[in-house]
């Protein structure tokens, strides 16, 4: 190993942090933004060397960091690859993230992968597959991680669990803690038809260890409206007052500024964080008097 | 087999083959939205992801095909390739076989070897790093008779020979590359692509220098790999020991 490679051990701070994307490698190396922590998706980092890694392990020496899987396929009926599992142990162990997680859905069937977040039915045969699941990831991974609600376009006949039942039930039986992710909750709130306070309600607070927001994209099926989840604008002021309603739950936690496509400049993404970092003071103020 | 097993095999049928999406739509709800619609969506999704993954790794090839034909490629080369694990970083890698056979390229016989060429760059990219070995760590090791050295390259070296002019054709081709007309008859290529420090290089070699270097990274001593009396040894191990072609870590 690198003896030059030091890293910081802080935990991540209850405070905003941005998703690190390769277009804002230079700006976070010299502008050194004043954030709470990065975010990577461990996948991008699952090359054996090259530039990716010097940016990141540059990047890691100065900022706590979240590690945030989307290939695991914690839902898969299959089970866990042992492959892909061994080189997210890899990254995890080469970058030491305060956070590790993955999301309540599939990406992975018979080997093919979908490189996308499928949903899940929600029922106990699904509930006993994505306990083990997990239980494999953590064992594996020799630590616990954060589990994350997904956004859906679709639903099953056969679900008949709440999907934050759902979610509490796996986290309860893995002993894994929850990503809320205020967009997703939003998004399927829409698309499904549900309450999203009701949903809130339902998640258990004391075991959300991070908190995801993001943009989305409004369509239209024949007069229906359908929101898709494409982390690719800016985040709307009923997902603020959902975040502001999360967090009365949950007390501060970290909170990810989260944009995969229309990346703007760094400064933007920075905007949004100083905003979280707003609703996060306020609920200190709250929880301290 | 297992409800969630089922679904979920009955989900990737709908998403590679539309006309056996039937069985999908009856696990799905309606709730106002046709459920082939909703089997569309995930469809986009997983086709324009990967899509981009492989317009990221093939950007020449893009270049040279255009973009509209390039993501009808793409479709076919998905359906024909689906990446087998969750890492994409090691998604692509069957493109110039898949070329090969792909009857509306068949009239640029030489693009499957460009795909060869990116797809060297993507790997040399993503290698492992090393310290390359230098003239003066190389002295410091006081060795002996030259010809009995074995140099370890540097582990993003790659190979790529064709027999068309692909090291021009990459470069013109390239995102800062300046056009020039090449002809096919321009002979052959011989390339190693390697990244010694952060960029990757794609090194256009004499035919003797590629069949030296590649008898080197094949385990071959020096006195081995030379083989062409024309070649000249001294001034191509110098360049390679300016130019960080080998691993400092002996072989």
């Amino acid at each position: 190993m690198n003896d030059k490679f030091k890293i910081s051990l802080d935990p991540i701070p209850a405070r905003a942090g941005v998703g690190l994307k390769a277009m804002h490698y230079r700006d976070v190396l010299d502008g050194h933004p004043d954030l709470g922590f990065f975010e990577v998706h461990t996948e991008n980092y699952m090359g054996a060397g090259g530039p990716p890694h010097r940016y990141l392990e540059a990047i890691r020496r100065d900022y706590p960091l979240s590690m945030h899987g989307i290939g695991l396929s914690l839902g898969s009926a299959g089970g866990i690859d042992a492959d892909h599992l061994a080189r997210t142990k890899a990254a995890v162990d080469r970058y030491q993230p305060g956070l590790v997680s993955e999301h309540l859905s599939f990406s992975v069937v018979d080997a093919t992968f979908l490189n996308d977040l499928v949903p899940l039915s929600y029922t106990e045969e699904t509930l006993a597959i994505v306990t083990d699941n997990i239980s494999r990831v953590q064992d594996g991974l020799g630590r616990t991680i954060l589990l994350e609600n997904p956004s859906s376009y679709l639903s099953y006949h056969a679900s008949h669990i709440p999907e934050p039942e759902f979610l509490a039930a796996a986290a309860e039986r893995s002993g894994c803690g929850i990503l809320l992710d205020v967009n997703n909750v939003y998004v399927s709130a829409v698309n499904h038809g549900f309450d999203a306070i009701a949903y809130l309600d339902a998640v258990p607070a004391n075991r959300v260890g991070e908190i995801h927001l993001a943009g989305h994209h409004v369509t239209d099926y024949e007069g229906q409206t359908l929101l898709i989840d494409d982390h690719g604008a800016p985040i709307i002021d009923a997902v603020w007052r959902l975040y502001s309603y999360a967090l009365s739950l949950t007390g501060p936690v970290p909170t990810l500024i989260e944009r995969d496509s229309n990346i703007p400049p760094l400064a933007d993404l920075m905007d949004e964080a100083a905003m979280a970092d707003r609703f996060l003071e306020e609920v200190a103020h709250v929880d301290a008097a | 087999m297992s409800m969630l097993l089922e679904s979920q095999r009955a989900f990737l049928g709908a998403i590679f083959s539309p006309a056996a999406a039937d069985a999908a739509a009856a696990l799905i709800r309606h709730d106002g939205i046709a459920q082939a619609d909703r089997l569309q969506i995930y469809r986009n999704n997983t086709f324009i992801l990967l899509t981009e993954a492989l317009a990221d790794t093939f950007p020449v090839v893009k270049r040279l095909v255009g973009g509209e034909f390039f993501d009808a490629m793409a479709k076919e080369f998905i359906v024909a390739y689906p990446p087998m694990s969750p890492s994409l970083l090691e998604y692509g890698g069957h493109m110039a076989v898949f070329m090969e056979t792909f009857a509306p390229v068949s009239g640029l016989p030489y693009l499957p070897d460009v795909a060869r060429l990116e797809w060297a760059w993507t790997k040399a990219y993503h290698a492992a790093d090393a310290e390359p070995l230098t003239a003066a760590t190389l002295a410091d090791r006081g060795s002996s008779d030259l010809g009995e050295l074995r140099f370890r390259l540097h582990p993003s070296a790659r190979f790529v020979a064709s027999d068309f002019p692909v090291g021009r054709i990459w470069e013109a081709n390239s995102a800062d590359g300046e056009p020039e007309a090449i002809s096919l008859d321009d002979g052959p290529s011989h390339i190693l692509v390697i990244r010694p420090e952060a960029e990757v290089q794609v090194r256009l070699l004499s035919p003797a220098a590629f069949e030296f270097f590649l008898s080197l990274a094949g385990g071959a001593t020096v006195a081995e790999a030379f083989s062409d009396p024309d070649f000249d040894l001294q001034n191509a191990l110098a360049v390679a020991l300016t130019d960080g072609t080998f691993s400092r870590n002996p072989a």
